[in-house]
């Protein structure tokens, strides 16, 4: 039995040694950009946000605090020395587009305006918040589709007409490609298959079936924080 | 006539006069709302008919409620006056639908509340048609309704958490939610002292069920701390968009369940294995040589890593404490594992199954909608990925409108009986392929498996040739495919991912056929035997489909860069175009060649445990591999339409396999005798005879006994499987009635489009009458019928509840909003529309009149 103890006190010790430099070699490799970003973001923000508000913020989004804080981090990245200043500084329209998939998305700006807590496409650190909580996976498809109806909705009128379509579809194909014909085509297209009561405009009611419908929708309308 | 009057001088409200013609165009062209429109008669914009006073005329009152009503129709709930009640209007609809949903189904109210929320009537508050900010009474009116919800406002912690989610999901600004949870956690607290304190037993349940919401929330945020690959995943999600990173989330899956059965394994199986120590019978430990990691022989075969190796002794690790019993650790592990795993599997099959297939089932109308509303991926954060994102959706809708304006093509008997026999010509030669890759595998079998060098690199050709099998298979296919000219690229595909699967299918059950049926010495452990060669399939699958197929890819990038430039290529014929194009990345290939791995794995896992660990190096591996490829070697695959599909296929197959493995290790179990000189289980005849003997020690009357007794009757299992099959049953049922009523209702829809349509055109007929003064007398006559004759219709149609909306006007002007009679009700054949139509005729003879 003693070598029986012996070999057991060897293996544990071993298996021990081993998972501990495993853990930090897997830290430093492939979790690293992660992992390391979230604990330098506890640090350096930590000072910005008391945790009465990051409590506030976790009841109010789809995100957990860490994500929170993550998210600021990338808020502050816009405009360092503003949102340093104020953490919930007003950044431009134009500013915060800069933001990677906002930069690459046609519709960049109609998520601005739609997001914008002033209307005007300015966005703040609570702005950008409920974006993402929106955007990200957490947040159920009714909630998306409400936001994607608001975003093609181009002259918030509250219906997604024929002229909305038309902006939609010259956006996706960047205003190249299609003639007037083909897209007048295509408009006529959409409404005859969506448009169900006729009325030459999709409502909500119209456009959250389509949605209901997809099971693509929810993997395409999301930004990964 | 005395009623419609009585109607508008009840009522207070403002009214637009517009030209129809002109409003819409304005709505269509400019979209900037009523505040520009161009007025025919500016002294009527704004006309406020108030309760007690004196109308100047009829024909103007008349004419004025009618163009409202219009105004109404036409522009849904622009107009300034009507908007609070329409907000209050459609926030009751909401707030009787969720309180219908809470009162059902607790879970439901998650996904409900926002479905119905009216969070976009703030819209309809707005002058201009701009969005504006939210008004206090909004907040106030969300408030209020909410507060009529007695689940919500209870005072204990889980109508606390309902309450936090019902606000998460109101689409509304954070400062909003934020007053409205301030003023309901008000209420709440006033309401709160009032009440009684609660039970004990309450209070227990509730601090129990806060406990599983704050262990939920910490596993969230620890998952989300560890969540593998995240960077990499990003950097995949922004360079090529959601589609292709499926195949990547599908990788990480199949290796977080690898790495949770490594876990279980070692720490139930090799661990207690190596403090046991290993039995002194064996033969002198060979020495390590850098090739049995390739062959699996050597050193590796009487190490852990097989089953050969596993003492069938029980002994205490702790001294004093209970004996552990290897065999039955090695038989409830591996078995516990293999059936979770299968309930996982099933699981998120049939989750993936019903998102992808059930709740879409009718999409195949509304591609093109789809098309426009989903294309675009928002994960996309690169330049180049959205320049061809914009290029693949532009040629998406190209394709579309081609097939769109081509004739359909004649297609007569000959065709298509020319194309099926295609197809079936094409599906016995795959069939004939297939089995003669059987026979030849079978042949290769037995001209090296009865030889004895198995312990050289010979070990290695049978592995070889049914990978490289494999491999040349896709290409044969690919041919195949581009004969067959299918329809639509999505049969192609799926059609072909089936032919590989079933190729991949015959391989692994022909070597399973060979190696059950061939005859053991006994004195060779034919499981470890089993699980080497398993092992040698698993190597060398990784060298040829990742390590080879990535070398041939970098070969190929190498020679597109070099040669491969747009202007050398006018003079290349179309073979040497597509050679020098960069190799394409092939989502399916890859996943195949996960699900395949995945089912060696499950097989041999009872023959050698460590297996696992292999498959989750090779799984790490491959991620890296596979996303160097992408990123730097290979081009996007431009067909990804509606990958939730494929997916969900790719589930399926996961799935079939799983169970043919469950199966054959149920016949092993209970039909194969193990060798008696090596592994956990000798001294017993067949595996599943050692458990029977734990179960067979229990005294007669123990209770486990009685129920192990009781749950093998077969009256019980019959009974289950009938139960099984009338549930089913009922389901299917439930499911066509389903659809049967969603037709219904579609029909029904229709139908009161073609009501709105109609009334729409006489309101219009009727608006435009109105300038001409000399026929004002007359005029007005026909305007008060035709009014009366719009509520003789709304008032049959709603059947006695017209009396409701004489006091309420409102209510008469949102006529889409009205309740109606449900369907089966009104005549089946459409008797309504065909009134209109009568009505119509009518008023066309009396235009003509006129």
């Amino acid at each position: 039995s003693i070598r029986s103890k012996q070999i057991t006190f060897f293996l544990l010790t071993f298996f021990c040694k081993t998972t501990i430099f495993c853990v930090n070699r897997a830290i430093t490799i492939h979790i690293y950009d992660h992992l390391s970003v979230f604990n330098t973001v506890m640090g350096q923000v930590k000072s910005q946000f008391s945790d009465d508000e990051l409590q506030d913020y976790e009841d109010l989004t789809y995100f957990t605090k860490k994500e929170i804080l993550y998210a600021h981090k990338k808020f502050k990245n816009l405009a360092p020395e503003k949102v340093g200043h104020n953490k919930n500084a007003k950044l431009s329209m134009s500013k915060v587009l800069e933001y990677p998939e906002l930069k690459a998305n046609p519709f960049g700006d109609r998520i601005c305006k739609v997001f914008s807590s002033s209307n005007d496409g300015d966005i703040t650190f609570e702005d950008f918040l409920d974006m993402m909580s929106v955007f990200s996976d957490a947040a159920p498809k009714s909630v998306k589709a409400e936001h994607a109806f608001r975003i093609y909705d181009f002259d918030g009128d509250d219906m997604i007409g024929r002229n909305d379509l038309k902006q939609v579809i010259q956006r996706l194909v960047s205003n190249s490609g299609l003639g007037h014909n083909d897209i007048d085509q295509l408009i006529n297209n959409i409404l005859e298959e969506a448009d169900l009561d006729d009325d030459g405009a999709l409502s909500f009611a119209e456009f959250e079936h389509i949605i209901d419908k997809s099971s693509d929708f929810i993997n395409s309308f999301r930004i990964r924080l | 006539m005395a009623r419609h009057r009585a109607v508008l001088s009840d009522a207070t409200f403002h009214c637009e006069v517009n030209e129809v013609g002109n409003r819409r165009h304005q709505q269509a062209g400019g979209g900037t709302g009523d505040g520009a429109a161009p007025r025919t008669h500016p002294e009527e914009d704004k006309i406020e008919v108030l309760t007690d006073e004196p109308l100047d005329g009829d024909g103007f009152g008349h004419g004025s409620a009618l163009a409202s009503v219009e105004d109404q129709f036409q522009s849904g709930p622009t107009v300034v006056g009507g908007a609070n009640v329409s907000f209050s209007q459609s926030f009751r609809r909401w707030s009787s639908n969720f309180g219908r949903s809470v009162k059902n189904n607790k879970r439901t109210v998650y996904n409900k509340t926002i479905r119905l929320m009216p969070s976009r009537i703030q819209k309809t508050l707005s002058i201009d048609g701009d969005l504006i900010t939210t008004s206090a009474s909004d907040v106030d009116h969300i408030t209020m309704e909410l507060g009529q919800r007695e689940q919500l406002m209870e005072d204990n912690p889980i109508a606390e958490q309902l309450r936090i989610e019902t606000i998460k999901s109101i689409a509304h600004k954070i400062s909003t939610k934020r007053a409205i949870r301030e003023q309901l956690s008000q209420t709440v607290n006033r309401r709160a002292t009032r009440a009684k304190s609660i039970g004990l037993l309450r209070r227990y349940r509730y601090s129990a069920k806060l406990y599983a919401a704050r262990t939920v929330k910490l596993v969230q945020s620890v998952v989300t701390n560890f969540e593998l690959f995240y960077g990499s995943m990003k950097q995949i999600e922004g360079h090529f968009g959601s589609r292709i990173s499926a195949y990547f989330k599908f990788l990480r899956r199949l290796l977080v369940l690898n790495l949770v059965l490594l876990v279980f394994i070692v720490s139930f199986v090799v661990f207690p294995q190596l403090l046991a120590g290993r039995d002194t019978a064996a033969g002198t430990a060979e020495v390590f040589h850098l090739r049995d990691l390739l062959t699996g022989e050597g050193y590796l075969s009487d190490s852990v890593m097989y089953y050969g190796s596993y003492s069938n002794r029980s002994f205490t690790l702790v001294p004093g404490t209970a004996e552990y019993s290897l065999p039955h650790a090695y038989f409830l592990t591996i078995t516990i594992l293999s059936l979770a795993t299968f309930v996982v599997v099933s699981v998120s099959m049939g989750r993936a199954y019903r998102v992808s297939f059930i709740e879409s089932s009718a999409t195949v109308q509304n591609i093109l909608t789809h098309k426009i509303v989903c294309s675009w991926d928002y994960g996309i954060a690169n330049g180049k990925a959205a320049r061809l994102k914009h290029a693949t959706i532009l040629n998406e809708l190209r394709d579309y409108l081609a097939e769109r304006n081509r004739a359909p093509a004649a297609v007569g008997r000959w065709q298509r009986l020319r194309a099926e026999a295609l197809h079936a010509v094409a599906h016995l030669t795959v069939l004939a392929v297939i089995s003669a890759v059987a026979a030849c595998l079978w042949a290769l079998l037995v001209r090296f498996g009865s030889t004895d060098h198995f312990r050289a690199w010979a070990a290695l050709y049978v592995a070889l040739v049914a990978n490289g099998t494999l491999g040349a298979f896709g290409y044969v296919c690919a041919l195949l495919g581009r004969l067959e000219h299918y329809r639509q690229t999505s049969t192609q595909l799926n059609i072909n991912l089936l032919r590989h699967f079933l190729l991949q299918l015959t391989i692994v059950g022909v070597l399973l056929a060979y190696w059950l049926t061939r005859p053991h010495p006994p004195t060779v452990c034919w499981e470890t035997t089993i699980g080497q060669e398993l092992y040698r399939l698993l190597v060398v699958d990784f060298f040829i489909s990742t390590v080879l197929q990535c070398a041939i890819r970098g070969v190929r990038y190498l020679l597109h860069t070099q040669y491969g430039t747009a202007a050398a290529n006018r003079e290349r014929t179309r073979l040497q175009r597509r050679l020098l194009a960069p190799p394409p990345f092939c989502i399916e290939t890859h996943s195949l060649g996960l699900v395949y791995n995945q089912t060696l794995l499950w097989f041999g896992v009872l023959f050698a445990p460590l297996l696992v660990l292999l498959v989750a190096l090779k799984l790490l591996l491959t991620f890296y591999i596979n996303k160097f490829e992408l990123i730097y070697l290979c081009q996007p695959p431009v067909r990804l339409w509606r990958s939730s599909q494929t997916h969900t296929l790719f589930l399926v197959l996961v799935f079939v396999s799983l169970f043919g493995v469950l199966l054959t290790h149920g016949y092993l179990i209970m039909q194969v005798p193990v060798t008696d000189t090596c592994g956990p289980f000798r001294g017993t005849q067949y595996m599943y005879q050692l458990f029977m003997q734990g179960i067979l020690k229990l005294r007669e009357e123990h209770l486990f006994w009685r129920i192990f007794v009781y749950i093998t009757k077969p009256a019980i299992i019959g009974g289950v499987l009938l139960t099984m099959g009338v549930a089913t049953y009922y389901l299917r049922a439930k499911s066509r009635a389903q659809v049967a009523k969603v037709k219904l209702l579609k029909e029904l829809l229709c139908m009161e489009a073609k009501d709105k349509e109609f009334l729409l055109a006489n309101l219009s007929k009727v608006a435009r009458g109105k300038d001409s003064t000399d026929q004002h007398q007359q005029q007005q006559q026909q305007q008060q019928q035709l009014a009366e004759r719009i509520e003789l219709v709304a008032g049959v149609r709603l059947n006695g509840t017209a009396d409701k909306y004489y006091k309420d006007p409102c209510a008469t002007w949102r006529y889409e909003e009205t309740p109606r009679r449900p369907a089966h009700e009104s005549p089946p054949d459409g008797g309504s529309c065909s009134g209109y139509q009568r009505f119509e005729d009518e008023e066309q003879l009396r235009m003509r009149r006129t």
